[in-house]
């Protein structure tokens, strides 16, 4: 093994190839602190032919290569097993905006903050906004087909992919790069990569549309008693609006861990069981708007509002959630899409559960109530007991959901796979994935159990 | 308790800001917002009332083309009233003319206390309100982090370099409040409502009373400010430690 790492210092230089523990450690352990992992070297190429050239290594010595963004993923996927390479993206940094055409032509590891830094000099933004944007990476955003907050609106990641260039397992370097808006021509590279959490390719570079940044938003945060009832306000927000761009919830659990952490009060007396926060965004939008709309809603106990630069206030109730989780303890986190019309039931099921047969574990329920996208966060569970995960999980599928929404299913959830995808299912992307990566080096142990 | 806030409404500093060529003024032609570092003031000015047991407080502004958005929101926080000065002939006054302008719609009504932030986000002169006090002739005290009244005595920690002090002085008076001193409150939907129906007198010139307004300032030419140069990255091998601290010798920062 030792002659990997000889081999791949000749080929990139000593530098690019990193060995100190001190400076490994940060790529070893996920955001979580749940997952924690070995490595034989953290590799940091700068181009694409490096990556190919890494790739070719691995595969000639049978070496595991993990492709790691920003390290934000929440479900152990960027997480190295022992005696692999750490392929760090962060070194891939290139920005290439047509302002016309409204496409971005991005190396994979490009942060979000990054890209909308660059694309709001010329009044443009990316579509998809995620909390972690300081640090993921759009590699790591295009291989989870990251979700975020703006879905209801504008769509998920892959409905902004445009081109992917891609260094396979199998070494092969691909490149659909030219932004192309139609493109029949073949089985969509693109799409198979976005979601595909590393198990197939390094992502070395992405073409994504952009939209109009220069746009006046408003924030309502909005008390209410029942989870049923956020469901009528947003049901009712949605026929009344029709620049809805975000629609999420809170549970008073996860709010009160958010008081507990930071200086900020509860901006509207005391905290409510449930909050919504619904989005607005259009030239046009004024809160007025608004509170003329809650005022009528029976649902609503009490709202706070605001426009622009001030909403950030409102936004950190529940920005701040997966930091304020963390902050008191290793979650399990449990990220699952539920049939809109049964979150409510869902909800109240996994309550009851846990106050009847965990009354240890603390839960803290909120999420994208728009795309039915439930985050089940767990604290107070040891780091290797699942027993709970996979209750939970199967409740999940009785509800015809699944069990990853948006993270992916990394190392957290691949015992559970078949709980929503069959046999068949399983069986075929497996045959994809041997396919293209022959040698099984890619990302081994995420998404499927170690393949044989 | 009846306290005068001063708001100025302002461009979305969200939106990069655009000079007129000709007179180099700000270009406030689009909707304007309350600037945030009025909120501040507007926040004490509201828990000052409530303390004092009752009271109003009434908004002061003053705003080229009638804009009263900004307003709007901190009536929606809970302030009872506003005083809006609009008029084509105030475009681009000077910190003077302004100061004169706000006195005399101060003056409008009785008052114990004027509030106003230490200085706004798009023009930070950080001279009007001191002006206002002295056209008023009431003592001011800035730079304000807290603010209590006991037995008709004004009670101001005064933040300075060091710390605070502790400042008295009788009313009337103006206290120019720190941004972030305080958290301002939310507009609430019941507030959003209340402030459509609260009365905001719009006045011009000629009924202010000041007679002629004259602007005595100029701003002759405006220069880009220089780009700062960019700095060196250094990129962690292993060895970063060393180069920063080399950096730093090389500066006779260590
Ligand atoms: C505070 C916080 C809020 C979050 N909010 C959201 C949210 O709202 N919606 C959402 O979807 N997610 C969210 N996430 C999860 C996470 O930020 C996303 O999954 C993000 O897309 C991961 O990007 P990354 O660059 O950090 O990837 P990493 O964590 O480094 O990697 C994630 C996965 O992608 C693979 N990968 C990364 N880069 C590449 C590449 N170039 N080629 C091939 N494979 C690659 C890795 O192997 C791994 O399997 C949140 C995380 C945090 C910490």
């Amino acid at each position: 093994m030792a002659d990997v790492v000889e081999a791949l210092r000749r080929s990139f230089g000593v530098g690019s190839v990193v060995t100190d523990p001190d400076i490994t450690s940060g790529y070893l352990t996920d955001w979580t602190g749940r997952f924690k992992g070995e490595a034989l070297c953290v590799l940091r190429p700068v181009n694409s032919w490096q990556v190919q050239r890494a790739v070719e290594i691995a595969n000639s010595s049978h070496t595991p290569m993990i492709t790691q963004g920003g390290n934000t993923g929440l479900v152990g996927g960027a997480t190295p097993v022992r005696g692999g390479i750490v392929l760090s993206t962060q070194f891939l940094k290139g920005i290439d905006i047509d302002v016309n055409a409204r496409v971005a032509k991005l190396s994979a590891g490009v942060t979000l903050n990054e890209l909308n830094s660059k694309a709001r000099e010329v009044g443009l933004r990316f579509a998809v906004d995620i909390a972690s944007r300081e640090s993921a990476t759009v590699g790591g955003m295009v291989a989870t087909n990251a979700g975020g907050i703006h879905l209801i609106r504008y769509g998920g990641t892959r409905q902004q992919l445009l081109g992917i260039e891609t260094v396979l397992g199998n070494g092969q370097l691909i490149a659909r790069m030219e932004g192309l808006h139609k493109d029949n021509s073949g089985y969509d590279w693109s799409s198979i990569l976005c979601g595909s959490e590393g198990t197939l390719g390094v992502i070395t570079a992405v073409a994504v549309k952009l939209i109009s940044a220069a746009l006046h938003r408003s924030v309502a945060l909005i008390a209410v008693d029942t989870l049923s009832g956020a469901i009528r306000i947003m049901g009712d927000a949605r026929r009344e609006f029709s620049n809805l761009d975000a629609v999420e919830f809170m549970s008073r659990s996860g709010l009160e861990l958010v008081q507990r952490l930071g200086s900020k009060a509860w901006p509207m007396g005391e905290i409510p069981p449930y909050a919504l926060l619904i989005e607005l965004e259009g030239d046009d939008v004024e809160v007025e708007d608004i509170a003329d709309f809650l005022e009528s809603h029976e649902d609503v106990l009490d709202a706070a509002l605001a426009s622009d630069a001030r909403a950030d206030g409102l936004w950190y109730w529940r920005e701040q959630h997966t930091v304020a989780i963390n902050h008191f303890g290793v979650p399990h986190k449990l990220d699952v899409a539920i049939p809109i019309g049964s979150v409510d039931s869902f909800v109240r099921y996994v309550s009851e559960l846990l106050e009847l047969e965990y009354p240890n574990v603390r839960s803290v329920i909120f999420g994208h109530l728009g795309d039915g996208n439930v985050h089940v966060n767990l604290l107070n569970v040891e780091e290797s007991d699942e027993e709970l995960d996979h209750e939970i999980f199967a409740t999940v599928a009785s509800y015809g959901g699944s069990i990853s929404a948006e993270h992916g299913i990394g190392r957290a959830k691949v015992g559970d796979l078949s709980l929503t995808r069959s046999p068949q299912d399983i069986e075929s992307m497996r045959g994809l994935k041997k396919a293209l990566d022959p040698a099984l080096i890619m990302n081994p142990g995420v998404l499927f159990n170690q393949v044989g | 308790m009846n306290i005068a806030v001063c708001v100025k409404q302002i461009p979305d500093q969200s939106v990069p800001g655009k000079l007129d060529p000709g007179t180099h003024n700000l270009v406030r032609d689009g909707k304007l917002i309350l600037d945030d570092s009025d909120s501040y003031g507007v926040e004490m000015a509201l828990q000052l009332v409530d303390r004092a047991g009752g009271g109003e407080v009434t908004l002061i502004s003053m705003a080229p083309n009638g804009e009263v958005s900004g307003i709007r929101t901190a009536l929606a926080m809970g302030a009872d009233r506003a005083v809006l000065v609009s008029d084509p002939s105030l475009a681009g006054s000077d910190a003077l003319t302004t100061a004169k302008v706000l006195a005399a719609a101060i003056r409008r009504n009785p008052f114990d206390l004027v509030m106003a932030a230490t200085e706004s986000t798009d023009g930070y002169t950080g001279t009007v309100p001191v002006q206002v006090a002295e056209i008023l002739d009431i003592p001011s005290v800035s730079f304000a982090k807290k603010v209590e009244i006991e037995n008709g005595i004004l009670k101001v920690q005064r933040q300075t370099e060091s710390g605070y002090d502790e400042v008295e002085c009788p009313l009337p008076a103006l206290v120019t409040v720190t941004a972030g001193v305080v958290e301002p409150r939310y507009p609430s939907f019941k507030g959003i409502m209340a402030a459509k129906s609260k009365p905001v007198d719009v006045l011009d010139v000629a009924a202010l009373g000041t007679g002629p307004l004259t602007t005595s300032q100029e701003i002759v030419s405006v220069r880009a400010a220089e780009e700062r140069a960019s700095g060196t990255v250094v990129v962690d091998e292993g060895d970063a430690f060393r180069q920063v601290v080399e950096f730093l010798e090389a500066i006779k920062v260590i």
